[in-house]
């Protein structure tokens, strides 16, 4: 585990975006990469009086094509990693958000279940709205005032469960540690 | 193609450059991939073996692939 559990704190679920969002981007790419096969092969015919080309350009064309996709295949592991990386632990007792934003660029941020005062949902655009995928903002009472969970699925069951734990954290003992000035 | 002033502008393509381009795409293939599996193998938690599995079938036969299509190329001169 990425995270140190507390005594008696638990791991209840682990989120990630819908995979609709990984579908979008795999085929943002598809398209980027037809339309650069487009390109190369529109710069290749008009520069084609400056390639001497010793062998069969058709086996040229080939590699060239087989290149363009390696690179796609990585960019879409990479988007992948991005993706797996960009998660939510929710625990008995927090909810810890683990995001990647590049390879070397980690942001781990934590709301306590208790210091959460509200939730908001919400569901933006006809894909959003169809296929039930949507953005949390939590309103806390903590550091980070707003929280942001987006692009989970069913955000809605997902509220109900945070208000759940949220009571269910409320009902517990809190260890308060007075300093004293003196 | 001769341009003004008499600037040749012709390139070559010849199977050294390709395998050039070749050695260049391996390397940036293990990098790639040690970056990867550093965050696979720190976030994955062994859940994501059947990815890992894809990933590295797929990269490694279409790097095969170019390798042949070099070797074809060559052969075709």
């Amino acid at each position: 585990m990425i995270i140190d559990l507390q005594a008696g704190e638990y791991v209840i679920k682990e989120i990630r975006k819908h995979w609709f969002y990984l579908v979008l981007k795999a085929f943002g790419l598809f398209f980027a990469c037809v339309l650069l096969v487009g390109i190369v092969y529109g710069i290749m015919n008009y520069v084609s009086d400056l390639l001497v080309v010793q062998g069969d350009s058709g086996y040229l064309y080939l590699f060239l094509l087989a290149v363009l996709i390696f690179l796609a295949w990585l960019s879409f592991f990479a988007f992948f990693t991005k993706y797996y990386l960009d998660y939510w632990i929710i625990t008995n007792r927090r909810i810890i958000d683990m995001d990647l934003i590049g390879f070397f660029h980690e942001n781990i941020s934590t709301v306590h279940m208790h210091d959460i005062e509200d939730i908001e949902i919400e569901k933006k655009g006809l894909f959003q709205t169809l296929i039930g995928f949507g953005s949390l903002s939590l309103q806390s009472a903590g550091a980070i005032r707003t929280f942001f969970i987006r692009d989970v699925p069913n955000p809605d069951k997902l509220k109900d469960e945070i208000f759940k734990l949220h009571e269910v954290a409320m009902e517990e003992p809190h260890k308060v540690i007075i300093s004293n000035p003196t | 193609m001769i341009f003004p002033f008499g600037l040749d502008l012709a390139f070559t393509v010849s199977p050294l450059l390709l395998w050039i381009v070749f050695a260049v795409l391996c390397i940036f293939y293990g990098v790639m991939s040690m970056i990867f599996m550093y965050h696979w193998n720190k976030h994955g938690h062994g859940k994501i073996l059947f990815v890992r599995s894809v990933y590295f079938v797929v990269t490694i036969s279409l790097l095969a692939l170019i390798a042949i299509l070099i070797l074809l190329y060559s052969q075709s001169i």
